[in-house]
Parts: C-alpha cells; sequence; structure tokens
C-alpha cells in the first residue's frame, strides 16, 4: 500500500521538487497533498491524517515551528511524523528547537532523492 | 569569510542535486555589475554580524529556462512562477552562504527573499567586500553575488 504526504511549503518551486524528488525515493504513494502554510496545513489534517508531513520552517502566515508546536499539542496528530525543511542545514539551534517539539528529523536544502530516503525509512 | 571556490561549490551543488542540470563557472568579475536591462535579480538579505545580501542576477531567457527546468516546465514570461524559483535558488544559496559564515562562528540571520524585474541600477552596500561570479548554463549565463560588509562585531 502506497504512503499519503503533506509538504506544507509556501514556496511552489519547493512543493514541485519536493514531489519529483519523493518520487525517486522508490517509495510508493497514493497520494501527495500540498499546503501553502502552516495553517493551510493544520485545516487538510483536519479531513485527512497523512502518514508523513514534510514542512518548510521560513513561511508567512504560520511558520513551520508553530506548525510543529500545534501539532505536538493535539493529542490525534502529535503521532505523524514531521521531517522539517530548513535552508539553514547546518544550524544546531534550528535543529534542537524542531528536535524539542517532536521532529522526525531535519532536512536541510539542497537534498538528494537518497538524504529523503533515508529519513523516510527512519520516520515510517 | 567567503571564497569564489565555496561560492561556485555552493551554486553548482544545488544545480546538481535540485536541478540535476550542470553549471559551469567562470572566473569572478573584477569589476561589479549595477546595471541590469530585462532582467530578473533575486535577492536574500543577510544580517547580525554582518550586513550584505546573496543575489542571483538572470536575463529574462535565462531566468525562465532554468525555473522550467526547476519545474519541469516551460515559461513564455517572467510570471511569478519564474520569479518563485529565481528566490528559491537564492534562498538555499543564502542558507549555504549562512552555514558557511556560522561554522566560521559568525552569527548571520537570513532574510525572505525578494524578486526584482526589469531595468534597474542596484547599489545596497557601497564598502561591502563583494564577490561577483558568472556561471554558464545551456541558454546563457547567469551571475551570483555575495555583499558582505562588517557591523564592527565580527
Amino acid at each position: 500500500m502506497g504512503k499519503s504526504i503533506l509538504i506544507v511549503d509556501d514556496s511552489k518551486t519547493m512543493r514541485k521538487i519536493i514531489t519529483k524528488t519523493l518520487r525517486q525515493t522508490g517509495y510508493e504513494f497514493d497520494s501527495i497533498a500540498e499546503a501553502e502554510d502552516g495553517q493551510q496545513g493544520l485545516d487538510h489534517l483536519q479531513k485527512e491524517k497523512p502518514d508523513l508531513i514534510l514542512c518548510d520552517i521560513n513561511m508567512p502566515n504560520m511558520d513551520g515551528i508553530e506548525f510543529l508546536k500545534q501539532l505536538s499539542s493535539d493529542g490525534s496528530l502529535k503521532t505523524i511524523p514531521v521531517i522539517m525543511i530548513t535552508t539553514e542545514g547546518g544550524s544546531d539551534d534550528v535543529v534542537q528547537q524542531v528536535n524539542d517539539l517532536g521532529a522526525a528529523g531535519t532536512l536541510g536544502k539542497p537534498f538528494t532523492a537518497d538524504k529523503l530516503q533515508e529519513l523516510f525509512q527512519r520516520a515510517l | 569569510m567567503i571564497s569564489e571556490q565555496q561560492l561556485v561549490e555552493a551554486t553548482q551543488e544545488i544545480f546538481d542535486t535540485m536541478i540535476m542540470a550542470s553549471v559551469t563557472a567562470h572566473p569572478s568579475l573584477e569589476e561589479k555589475v549595477t546595471n541590469f536591462e530585462e532582467t530578473v535579480s533575486s535577492v536574500v538579505g543577510l544580517a547580525g554580524d554582518f550586513q550584505g545580501l546573496v543575489g542571483v542576477h538572470c536575463g529574462e531567457d535565462v531566468a525562465r529556462s532554468i525555473a522550467g527546468e526547476f519545474l519541469e516546465s516551460e515559461f513564455d514570461e517572467v510570471n511569478e512562477e519564474v520569479k518563485d524559483a529565481l528566490c528559491e535558488l537564492a534562498n538555499m544559496l543564502a542558507g549555504s552562504i549562512k552555514t558557511n559564515l556560522t561554522q566560521q562562528d559568525y552569527n548571520v540571520q537570513i532574510s525572505i527573499p525578494s524578486v526584482i524585474h526589469g531595468d534597474y541600477t542596484m547599489i545596497i552596500y557601497s564598502q561591502a567586500e563583494w564577490l561577483m561570479i558568472p556561471f554558464e548554463v545551456d541558454s546563457g549565463r547567469f551571475l551570483v553575488e555575495v555583499q558582505l560588509k562588517g557591523n564592527g562585531s565580527e
């Protein structure tokens, strides 16, 4: 059975690149849904709960940190693994903050399909 | 702080991994380009121990081509999708620069990217150290620029 994924990123370019890279990992996907910010992501989760969420950190309206806080405080959502995507891959502060909030991993941009696959195996 | 080689490697890594396209670097410019015509520039601001920016400057044809490779589409004009792709390119480059400076124990924050399109003059930090490198893709050349100006604490 294929996986269902939610991508939360304000950049259409990144959502497209992430989708393209997901299809290179060798996993099968039943659905890949998209949201443009944290609030849209939360709205989507009211209708459908994916197997995994990929979420950007820097977004307008509701950013990835706030989105992760909302998830971790909701009993029905906090078990969904979330991989946070950041341009600040080397920043220990950001990694520590999202780890403390329960993220399943961080993915620094630019990234390869192998790196995404490795995080998938760990998270799912 | 940021060497020519580091900027070349950061740019090539993005093209190799995210676009799967080759890009060739040329030697850095000796004279800074500040006047642009029919150009798309995406810029990310740097703050903290430095003021500065990371910029990508493309002619319209190259901008449409790079966005087309990012998004696996063809674009007849410089629309919002083309601008978004160029912003993402500058954003990833700024992330690499930030990571590099952080590893040198500097404190740096990066802004959300912005884009300028048309004919313009861009002089942001007149006293800054700068590096401007031309890169070649199939559709032509584009410039990658870094400007860094210390704020006295670095």
